[in-house]
């Protein structure tokens, strides 16, 4: 399949300004207007746009899209901006110096052999089979992202997988999804890290694909499927969890939990419109203790951060804004199902935030599950 | 298999470089195979720059800078182990090794010890083989390369 390219004159805008309204960028900078910037590419100034650092500031948060009436795809313009720019070497400056993407860039050669799996040692996996875990950069994060372990989400799923009669694949040639390198412009690395990692999974014969990630998730499913038809199906491991717990393959005691919240990820919220089975799995686990929040589904706050780049002092206004919000729930608990929401609040939380948030976790739905399960 | 390996050196201005500058005065023997870039102190070096230069193709990198508790800025060599460790821990994940990773103190008297060093990282990458992403002689980059 083929991707066409967006154009501004393909744009349905309006210039209603509801996207402004919503954006979050908005809220902490008022000079950040989204239409304003569609107003820009409309008049013909995209190569404008594609130079100033406007297009690397939006969080691809998909607020603006969900509030507007014509369903702008100001989001879809921004990532092709972004290609064009990276196309020009018009780059931005990253706040980790692009290093995700390097460890992408990396990847993206065959001649890679990687030793991914040290977390999984004792536990139970397969080399073929019906199922595979796409585990993502989970293994890296641990020594990227030095406040906590981000591989207790991997043993959580392959856990609860187990639980429920799935010994899924494990590849230590899977590759990180590239989902960085796609947002930021460098499509080319994208191309060649979806490419080998459809044919490591083609090649365990696997049909079906659990991932843990928001992100892996929707760039599997959305993205990968525009490089190619995938032959096999991709599911996020809180659906599936969810779906088991219903038909009683998984069983969870309801034990007192300190009050939980849910923040939903962009990538599984408004980009893939799965809201309801996280709540129906933390209902299951935590039962009455868990708590809404006042800006959910579609109209949630982003974790402030798009693809490992665009983190700055707004970033951190946004995060304590919403760690506040999960707060005043009552929660000591605010559960995501996005491993890269809970780095961007933990690196909040770790680092030196604006005024303390206490008691409060940031913790993913697989390890809460996880430690539920009954016996 | 004989390959000529590339290393790179991180050497920190007051005691890695100065270290180097000595083993050249006395006119010491040791590899061609390590190309420095100064820095002023080791808790410069961020570690997209070391993951940076193994994706352009070195072998092995070395962080070389002063003994623990001299360092000109306090703790600059101290923070730098931590990152070392940290990529070290990424190296193995992706299959490269630690082991193509060094962090070595070398003060500025220690011209000697800078020349073993060399030696002896070239011929650990020597048995190790080359790296999985060499494509050939490292070639210096660019003035407004990017990564
Ligand atoms: S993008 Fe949509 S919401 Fe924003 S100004 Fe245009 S029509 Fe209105
Ligand atoms: S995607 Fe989010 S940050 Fe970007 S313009 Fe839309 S609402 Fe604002």
């Amino acid at each position: 399949m083929s991707r066409k390219p967006i154009s501004a004159s393909d744009l349905p805008c309006i210039q209603c300004n509801k996207c402004t309204h919503v954006c979050p960028q908005n809220m902490v900078d008022p000079a950040f207007t989204p239409r304003g910037y569609l107003l820009q590419a409309l008049m013909g100034e995209g190569a404008e746009l594609e130079a100033g650092p406007e297009v690397w500031r939006c969080l691809t948060c998909l607020k603006c899209r969900e509030a507007c009436p014509s369903s702008t795809d100001w989001v879809g313009l921004v990532r092709e901006l972004r290609h064009n720019a990276k196309g020009k070497d018009q780059c931005f400056e990253c706040k980790h110096g692009h290093l995700v993407q390097i460890l992408q860039r990396m990847m993206a050669n065959p001649a890679i052999e990687q030793k991914r799996l040290g977390w999984a040692e004792g536990l139970e996996f397969a080399d073929r089979g019906e199922w595979f875990y796409f585990t993502g950069c989970l293994p890296y994060f641990d020594n990227m992202f030095t406040f906590g372990s981000h591989t207790s989400i991997a043993k959580a799923t392959l856990k609860l997988l187990n639980a429920g009669g799935v010994v899924p694949v494990l590849s230590n040639q899977e590759r990180c999804c590239g989902y960085e390198c796609l947002w930021n412009g460098d499509r080319e690395t994208f191309s060649k890290l979806a490419k080998l990692n459809i044919e490591t999974i083609a090649a365990t014969g696997a049909k079906k694909v659990v991932t843990s990630c928001a992100e892996c998730f929707h760039t599997l499913k959305a993205d990968y499927a525009e490089e190619r038809e995938l032959p096999f199906e991709v599911v996020h491991s809180v659906t599936l969890f969810a779906q088991w717990a219903r038909e009683g393959r998984l069983r969870f005691r309801k034990t007192p939990t300190p009050g939980v919240t849910y923040h939903d990820p962009c990538r599984l919220g408004r980009y893939e419109g799965i809201y309801d089975a996280p709540r129906e799995l933390l209902k299951g686990v935590a039962g009455d203790s868990f708590k809404e929040m006042e800006r959910i589904r579609g109209d949630a706050l982003c974790c402030g951060v798009g693809n490992f780049s665009n983190c700055d002092s707004n970033t951190k206004f946004l995060q304590h804004d919403r760690l506040l919000e999960a707060r005043r729930t009552g929660a000591e608990v605010m559960v995501t199902t996005c491993p890269k929401c809970r780095i961007h609040y933990g690196c909040y939380l770790d680092g030196r935030p604006i005024e303390p948030v206490e008691n409060l976790q940031v913790r993913d739905i697989t390890e809460i599950a996880a430690e539920a399960l009954e016996p | 298999m004989n390959h000529e390996p590339d290393i790179l050196g991180f050497a920190c201005n007051w005691c890695g470089y100065a270290g180097a500058d000595g083993a050249g005065q006395a006119k010491l023997q040791y590899p061609t195979s390590i190309r420095i870039i100064r820095v002023m102190c080791l808790g410069r070096v961020d570690p997209s720059f070391v993951l940076s230069a193994f994706e352009r193709g070195y072998d092995g990198v070395a962080l070389i800078g002063c003994h623990i508790g001299d360092c000109h800025y306090l703790s600059g060599n101290v923070n730098a182990q931590t990152v070392v460790e940290h990529l070290r821990g990424i190296l193995d994940t992706m299959g490269l090794g630690r082991e193509r990773l060094r962090m070595e103190e070398v003060s500025s008297r220690e011209g000697p010890r800078f020349a073993e060093l060399v030696r002896t990282f070239k011929d650990q990458l020597v048995a190790m083989g080359p790296s999985p992403l060499k494509k050939g002689k490292v070639e210096l980059a660019e003035e407004g390369d990017r990564p």
